[in-house]
């Protein structure tokens, strides 16, 4: 008898985890790494005449109006040579990726950055329902805007809350390490060639912030001489924005609120607690509403073109004061799956795969978007 | 030949979780009252009823990549549960258990030396189990069981001070029908006099509900557990006090949003579980749980249980009287 029990019973515990036993693979799509050099892309967009260059290859878009400061108009092609340079005019300047002409008559110029950023499809379908393509996809959707709700510039019921406020750790105290190539090679330096990291140049001095770093703070409060200001990162939906962090005339810092707008980041300043959204770069709760973000141009690409551009950049180190483990990426497959959203958005446009990397481009509120293809 | 059989037993039992262990993918955890161990089966014999008022408090402090702890204090979750399990037993065979939550969940963030709590409370999701003995007599026992977690618990809690929906882990419930089945073997007196052994096999099918005012479906993944466990009744001073020690393992698959794996979820958990219950007469009796994780294998990076305290006080109200307890009291 004793023997049958227990027989009956661990054939009911083995029945259970037979049970349990149910597997799903998930579904992954490469990121778009074609090979091919820099192309050009000169385009008009609400009245006014841009530039972007783009590369599937070493992963960068970047765009610039095409008329400088003088009023001059600017017709650019491609010129393949090693970068930084990537384009020549009809003056026979030659620009680099930075907007700096490097070599002729306007030696020293730069052209204006467009206001402009990288990110998830879904969010920029999402964030500018409507979005413009520049393939010329035509939009076919029918998407009604909700009205704001009180106190807000969005509405509020499409504000969620995933995380405490500050329960993603912003960084104030960045610690910098300065790349060198040479040295490098011996330590072993924390970034591999292919990562994608955040690059921005001022008054000369230009700082990488890795998205291994980022994805587990997503804002870094920093300054660069006498300029304050804020990068913010969202994994989300793929959007690094960097703007001035300077609010009524002193600089403050910016956290990580824990909510989320069409799951993109909503900081809050530290000055007044006011909450904004990233993408839509204003202030959208508390005391500072409707006030606008004065954003700075990023560029993104991976850490193998940053070393390209620049011979010793200083690079955002892991020692950050916070015990995370900045090997591990928390977004896991996610930035490529394809398949589903992490967060509900108001809108999914299915023009193209929800994660592809587009470039968006903002005036006068409306967006525009090319994608790496354009640059094949 | 009794202890190599009982041997044999457990040998059998620990095989059947490491073969677990290896066999599955991903998991995990988190929303609405803590469950995971409450849900064995019910211990009262025919025609007795009994009331079991539970305080569960589950620091969760621990952020973990895989199998390695961080060093990562930023953020803590407290879950603080009151717990009332009413068994009643029906028959020899069958006997029925209820369990009544009240859950506070609470989040604490510090940073920059700023600390930052928001909680949610309220009362929580019930669960009626029922089972049935497959053996029921002085020395040992087999039981299987099932039963229904109800979406009783509120899943629409707001801050109050921003008038949002507080984020799904602070809910006190999770809206979801959860499905529950149980296997049990109790067995007295093995390898020495009054050590008895428990053993045992859980499994939690989960469903999806609505998240976000019904803008996402979330499934948390399913659970299997399985523990091990010893105690030995000691009679001192007229009270029975029986010290207890336990292995239970946990494995949860990973969770779903709108049908999709949710990335941090899921993984495999073994908990260390020491605990000492006391009967000061056959209708009375106190107890004291600390349960702490010794092993974790988790899918990507997750806040996750570090240490566990169980109380509880326990009323026993007899039809008839019942014979083991004479013996002892």
């Amino acid at each position: 008898m004793k023997k049958q029990y227990s027989f009956i019973f661990l054939t009911l515990s083995l029945s259970i985890f037979f049970f349990s036993c149910k597997k799903e693979a998930p579904i992954i799509t490469p990121l778009n790494t074609t090979d091919g050099s820099s192309k050009v892309i000169q385009d008009d967009f609400e009245g006014t005449p841009i530039v972007v260059i783009g590369n599937s290859r070493n992963q960068f878009m970047i765009a610039y109006e095409r008329t400088l400061e003088d009023g001059t108009l600017m017709d650019f092609t491609v010129e393949q040579r090693a970068l930084p340079i990537v384009m020549k005019d009809t003056e026979g300047n030659l620009w680099d990726l930075e907007g700096h002409a490097v070599e002729g008559p306007r030696s020293g110029e730069r052209l204006k950055p467009l206001n402009s950023y990288i990110g998830f499809w879904f969010a920029w379908g999402t964030m500018f329902p409507g979005i413009e393509m520049y393939d010329g996809t035509p939009y076919t959707g029918n998407f009604v805007q909700e009205p704001p709700s009180q106190g807000w510039t969005l509405p509020k019921e499409r504000v969620l809350t995933v995380l405490g406020q500050d329960g993603i750790p912003a960084i104030d105290e960045p610690k910098f390490e300065t790349f060198n190539l040479r040295t490098s090679i011996d330590d072993g330096f924390f970034i591999d060639d292919h990562e994608l990291v955040i690059g921005v140049t001022v008054n000369g001095t230009t700082r990488i912030y890795p998205h291994a770093i980022l994805n587990w703070h997503e804002i870094v409060n920093d300054r660069i001489d006498d300029f304050y200001f804020s990068l913010s990162f969202c994994p989300i939906t793929g959007t690094a924005i960097m703007w001035d962090r300077t609010i009524n005339g002193s600089p403050t810092t910016f956290g990580v609120s824990g909510l989320l707008y069409n799951g993109n980041v909503i900081p809050y300043d530290r000055e007044t607690g006011s909450r904004w959204s990233q993408m839509k770069q204003s202030c959208i709760n508390g005391n500072l509403i409707g006030d606008e973000m004065s954003p700075v141009q990023v560029l993104e690409t991976t850490w193998a073109t940053w070393k390209l551009l620049k011979g010793s950049p200083e690079v955002l180190t892991t020692d950050t004061g916070f015990g995370k483990d900045y090997t591990t990426n928390p977004y896991e497959n996610y930035i490529v799956d394809h398949s589903h959203l992490s967060y509900p958005v108001e809108y999914d446009d299915d023009r193209l795969p929800r994660k592809e990397r587009v470039l968006g481009i903002i005036i006068n509120g409306k967006a525009k978007a090319f994608r790496f293809k354009d640059f094949e | 030949m009794k202890i190599m059989k009982t041997i044999g037993k457990i040998a059998l039992l620990f095989l059947m979780v490491l073969n677990a262990s290896f066999s599955f993918a991903q998991g995990c955890c988190s929303g609405g009252a803590p469950l995971s161990g409450n849900l064995d089966l019910a211990s009262t014999e025919a025609g007795s009823f009994s009331l079991r008022a539970i305080y569960d408090y589950n620091n969760l402090g621990s952020v973990v990549v895989g199998n390695k702890l961080l060093n990562d204090d930023t953020r803590t979750r407290l879950t603080k549960t009151g717990l009332i399990r009413l068994e009643y037993g029906l028959t020899k065979r069958w006997a029925f258990s209820g369990l009544f939550t009240f859950v506070r969940q609470a989040e604490k963030i510090s940073f920059n030396n700023i600390s930052n709590n928001v909680f949610g409370q309220g009362i929580g999701d019930i669960v009626l189990m029922s089972q049935f003995n497959i053996l029921n007599n002085v020395d040992r026992k087999a039981s299987i069981g099932g039963g229904i977690k109800f979406p009783t618990g509120s899943i629409g809690e707001f801050n109050e001070t921003l008038d949002l929906l507080l984020p799904p882990d602070l809910q006190p419930g999770t809206g979801a029908w959860d499905f529950i089945a149980v296997a049990q073997f109790l067995e007295n007196n093995v390898f020495f006099e009054n050590l008895n052994l428990s053993a045992g096999t859980t499994y939690r099918i989960t469903t999806a509900a609505p998240r976000f005012d019904q803008q996402q479906q979330y499934k948390f993944g399913n659970i299997l557990q399985s523990f091990v466990g010893f105690n030995r009744p000691i009679y001192l001073d007229k009270a029975l006090i029986t010290p207890q020690i336990t292995a239970r393992y946990r494995y949860a698959f990973h969770d779903q949003t709108n049908g999709f794996k949710t990335t941090n979820t899921g993984g495999h958990w073994v908990y260390l579980i020491g605990g000492v219950e006391t009967f000061f007469n056959k209708k009375f009796g106190i107890s004291l749980t600390a349960e702490v994780p010794v092993y974790w294998n988790l899918e990507g990076v997750q806040l996750t249980t570090t240490y566990k305290l169980i109380g509880g006080i326990v009323f026993n109200f007899y039809k008839k009287e019942e014979l083991e307890f004479e013996k002892v009291f």
